[in-house]
């Protein structure tokens, strides 16, 4: 968000957020096999529904349309 | 579908140290998926959303959220699907923004830009522009859209910064940034965060 503001938008806000575990991440390619067996690993099994966060944020480019 | 020309913006930079290699495993990744599921869409979108839409454009969703949705496009507008994959997002927001509105994909896969080419054909949306090319560099003239959506890319750029600021460039004033992401609040232990599809991540 920090970074959005510094570049110049204006009115960021966030809205709608829903927790990511690893099974989640597992559907997408970029979460090798390898990764995911590395997150079981060295994450305590309460934290795997929960390792991020997906979240939808709007901002606005300053200025009248 | 458009391929992406020379434009007048100036060329990126050196790359930093993995750069380069994050890039490329994100578009390998990509390459590879043939889109088997439909899970990741019925989580995410709503129902009457995926009602016309062609299965491979469903299977072929890998975002993380839904912002066409939150978008709340207006016919007319111009839209900007930032990483538009299989193009489930364009799709969505070509039927709302209607045929006097424009609606742009543009992806660093050909393979993926020909795939939703496909499934845009599929239910007679053929006005959809599909564009080759990078986040970083967008091929769009300054101040051109009104609403760019991202879902689940920005995260897979490794200069978010960079996209921002293309982002920033291409909207009109006014315009709007409707972006579904994937955030990390608590540190990662260092085993996972050095493994480069952590960063790709």
């Amino acid at each position: 968000m920090s970074k959005i503001k510094k570049i110049g938008f204006t009115a960021v806000t966030r809205c709608g957020e829903r927790p990511v575990g690893i099974d989640d991440c597992a559907q997408y390619p970029v979460f090798t096999q390898e990764l995911l067996d590395l997150m079981r690993r060295h994450l305590p099994r309460e934290r795997w529904p929960r390792v991020a966060r997906a979240v939808i944020f709007l901002a606005e480019r300053a200025g009248r349309a | 579908m458009s391929q992406m020309g020379t434009h007048p913006h100036a060329p990126l930079g050196d790359d930093l140290i993995g750069q380069g290699a994050i890039k490329d495993l994100v578009r390998e990744a990509y390459r590879r998926v043939v889109g088997k599921t439909s899970t990741i869409a019925e989580r995410l979108y709503e129902p009457y959303q995926l009602v016309g839409l062609p299965a491979g454009a469903i299977a072929q969703a890998l975002g993380v959220g839904n912002p066409v949705l939150a978008a709340r496009l207006k016919p007319g507008d111009v839209v900007l699907d930032m990483g538009c994959g299989g193009g489930i997002d364009t799709l969505l927001a070509a039927r709302e923004v209607g045929p006097t509105g424009r609606a742009i994909g543009l992806d660093t896969l050909p393979e993926m830009l020909a795939a939703a080419a496909r499934h845009a054909a599929e239910i007679g949306l053929g006005d959809i522009e599909w564009m080759l090319g990078d986040l970083e560099d967008i091929p769009l003239p300054d101040a051109s859209v009104d609403v760019a959506l991202s879902n689940g890319v920005v995260n897979l750029s490794p200069r978010k910064s960079r996209v921002f600021a293309e982002v920033h460039r291409v909207l009109r004033p006014g315009g709007r940034l409707v972006a579904a992401d994937i955030i990390v609040d608590e540190d990662l232990p260092p085993e996972i965060f050095t493994n480069p599809a952590a960063w790709a991540g």
